[in-house]
């Protein structure tokens, strides 16, 4: 029987790619399309749903469609060039490897190496799927004829409740504090959570002393991670500054319901999940427009196209001081956050994917 | 760690003219009075957002201590290279010490027996490795050569002092600025300021207007009399303003000889520090009368020349603002045309008005621009 299976470098748990990963093949199970999930190397957790990837070469069916989630480098890559099924790259954004090179030589080459992948397997792709239009553009100059835009699908439905004991462990450590920031996102360059620390610090001693910032990222890269804690020290942040990482779902959920506002100083965002969590949760979203930053918020969140750090502080500190406007985008956020069709994501992607399958037209 | 402005002490307290009470108890309200007055001078520069201009640079280069080499600003590059050279061979030697005989013997043993796969290898790696490393030096020594022949054709800085001499030295222009900005929402700033004689003007037409000028001493007067200037270039001081937070800008004095570079960000600038609708006044000799009447030493060491009203426009109008027709004034050393008796009359005017047109004529012209909304 033909199918529609995916391939990816690893299948985690709590991962971007990898939920989507699971939505997509709940989804097509659902509508009856076999599919499984390929990896090049097994998580323990996840190990029960997944095949290696060379194992495919026995499952193989005449008419199989095969799904790359293109993310990183992966010897996945290389063995797609040889197969004949078509190819469908379901593209979640490479970081241009020039924000890692002073940090990480291994990061760097990943990315690099992600890069030449990708260049080589678009002009085979039978479609390309870009999680945003930023990200379709890349598509395109990579050589991908056709290219669809669709969100990733495993955002659909209610936010994440706030996990309760968390939620109660925050308010105690708010209480009393003045404005507390979040920003979501890996602690690695592309990030700039570096401009968040000093316009935090410019906040503090332009009128608004008591401001709080938590970090929400794992330490991708190491030595950024231990530059961004001793940047904090040396500014005077260490009591002012949280970082943590490793949340479940609801914890996180609590950090937004908790925090006052959201702030994303990325240069390089693909999609920007963080922004629509935030949304999710009635937070204000204060964010550099770089890559669908802008493409994402749309109007939803006070986008900005300068981001020293008094023109931050400046922008944090008066949004968070205007209850109005905080509500007033709360609520556009909600809007927009409808508007992107994350309910429909997961039915778009099925239906283009089986339209490579039959070799129809791939719908809009 | 960057310096936030620190809390000045009121004077009462820092020159030790009021000497504190003698009682203990009196002693205590005396220090919870000064600690008060203290604390409200800190809210009230931290309410008015009066940072050091170089503070954001601050930041930037704190971050970049704790960054790897590569990335710090004050890293040279031979500095840099070094360390590539040093990192460029790759030693097989592998160190065989061990806390047990056992272990040295196995470790030798494996050494010795790794030693042809590892040569190998190494062998190419070191060789990709000094390829590289050469590169580099060749890389380096041809920027090392531009930048001496760039040094080379700097000319030494134009003393702020100096520079001043080279303005036009007549305040023809300052009711039409004035009139230009009374009215307009937000603040004004004028950058070379001087003295501050237009930002007094400026303040007693009910204009919110204050000062910036890279000359501290220049600024003394305007200090004594109580003005709001500070002492910053205006290029720097708009860099740390937010958007749209400038109702008017008034340009005077360096403006005028500004590299191109600069004169293209302070035009980008006042784009986005102006609000839409604010007021852009911008005063400037003419090239004519610059090259004529401006003190040589500002002639010969100014980066840039005075441009025509109509090119400032050009550069304005790119940027979203309408600009009003320029308005010339100043020493104006116009010659009069000589009398239908004069011998070759038509031959000696048609000189004289090529003269006027070239060199002569008004001094100064003044452009008064709005930020389009």
């Amino acid at each position: 029987m033909s199918g529609v299976h995916q391939f990816v470098p690893m299948f985690h748990r709590r991962d971007a790619v990898g939920e989507h990963t699971r939505a997509v093949r709940d989804l097509l199970v659902a509508r009856g399309v076999a599919s499984r999930i390929y990896t090049e190397l097994p998580d323990p957790e996840t190990a029960d749903e997944t095949r290696p990837y060379r194992a495919y070469e026995a499952d193989a069916a005449p008419g199989d469609v095969l799904v790359y989630q293109v993310a990183t480098r992966s010897g996945v890559a290389g063995w797609l060039t040889t197969r004949s099924e078509p190819l469908v790259l379901n593209y979640h954004s490479i970081t241009p490897p020039a924000y890692f090179a002073p940090w990480s030589n291994g990061i760097t080459r990943l990315q690099v190496g992600a890069g030449l992948e990708l260049a080589d397997l678009a002009p085979r792709a039978a479609l390309g799927i870009g999680v945003s239009a930023f990200d379709a553009e890349e598509l395109r100059r990579a050589g991908c004829r056709t290219v669809r835009v669709i969100p990733v699908a495993n955002l659909a439905g209610p936010p994440t409740a706030p996990d309760p004991g968390a939620l109660a462990r925050l308010a105690d450590r708010h209480a009393g504090a003045g404005p507390w920031w979040l920003s979501v996102g890996r602690l690695a360059p592309n990030k700039a959570h570096q401009v968040t620390l000093a316009a935090l610090f410019v906040a503090r001693v332009t009128g608004s002393p008591g401001t709080r910032l938590t970090v929400v990222g794992s330490p991708t890269v190491p030595a950024y991670a231990e530059a961004l804690r001793r940047y904090a020290g040396a500014l005077g942040l260490a009591d002012a500054v949280t970082f943590t990482s490793r949340l479940g779902p609801g914890e996180l959920a609590a950090e937004y319901a908790s925090a006052d506002v959201l702030v994303m100083l990325s240069d390089h965002e693909g999609f920007g999940v963080p922004l629509l969590e935030a949304m999710g949760h009635g937070l204000p979203v204060v964010a550099y427009d770089a890559g669908a930053v802008a493409e994402v918020l749309d109007g939803a969140g006070v986008l900005l196209t300068e981001k020293g750090p008094r023109h931050v502080a400046h922008a944090v500190t008066a949004l968070v001081a205007d209850a109005g406007r905080r509500r007033a985008l709360a609520e556009a956020g909600r809007r927009r956050l409808a508007g992107l069709g994350l309910d429909r994501a997961g039915d778009r992607l099925a239906a283009a994917v089986l339209a490579v399958r039959d070799g129809a037209p791939v719908p809009d | 760690m960057p310096t936030p402005p620190a809390a000045t002490p009121p004077e009462t307290a820092a020159d030790g003219s009021a000497a504190p009470p003698q009682g203990a108890a009196d002693g205590v309200d005396y220090l919870d009075q000064v600690m008060a007055e203290i604390d409200a001078e800190v809210r009230r520069r931290r309410a008015s957002g009066d940072l050091p201009a170089g503070l954001e640079r601050e930041l930037d280069e704190l971050f970049l201590e704790f960054s790897p080499v590569g990335l710090q600003g004050r890293a040279r590059l031979r500095e840099t290279l070094a360390l590539v050279d040093g990192a460029a061979y790759v030693d097989i030697a592998v160190p065989v010490a061990s806390e047990k005989p056992i272990g040295t013997y196995v470790k030798r043993l494996l050494r010795t027996g790794l030693g042809w796969y590892l040569r190998y290898i190494v062998d190419q790696v070191v060789k990709f490795a000094w390829a590289v490393s050469r590169m580099l030096h060749v890389v380096v020594d041809h920027v090392e050569e531009l930048e001496a022949a760039v040094e080379s054709t700097r000319s030494p800085d134009l003393p702020v002092e100096v520079a001043r001499t080279g303005e036009p030295a007549t305040d023809w222009w300052r009711p039409v600025a004035i009139e230009a900005l009374a009215g307009v929402a937000g603040r004004v700033v004028h950058g070379d300021c001087g003295d501050g004689s237009l930002v007094a003007a400026l303040v007693a037409a009910g204009v919110d207007a204050y000062g910036v000028d890279p000359s501290e001493p220049a600024l003394a007067a305007a200090l004594d009399d109580g003005l709001d200037v500070r002492a910053e270039p205006v290029l720097d001081h708009l860099e740390v303003v937010a958007d749209e937070a400038l109702g008017g800008l008034v340009l005077s004095g360096s403006v005028q000889w500004l590299r191109p570079n600069e004169r293209q960000r302070l035009v980008d600038l006042a784009a986005s520090r102006l609000t839409p609708g604010g007021v852009l006044v911008l005063h400037s000799a003419t090239p004519a009368s610059w090259a004529a009447g401006a003190p040589t030493l500002v002639r010969d060491l100014a980066p840039g020349r005075p441009l025509h009203a109509g090119t400032w426009a050009f550069l304005l109008a790119g940027r979203g603002f309408s600009v009003a027709a320029p308005l010339t004034g100043g020493p104006d050393r116009t010659l009069a045309r000589v009398g239908a008796s004069t011998p070759d009359a038509d031959t000696v005017n048609a000189a004289i008005d090529a003269i006027n047109e070239l060199l002569l004529g008004p001094g100064a012209y003044l452009l008064v621009a709005t930020r389009e909304r």
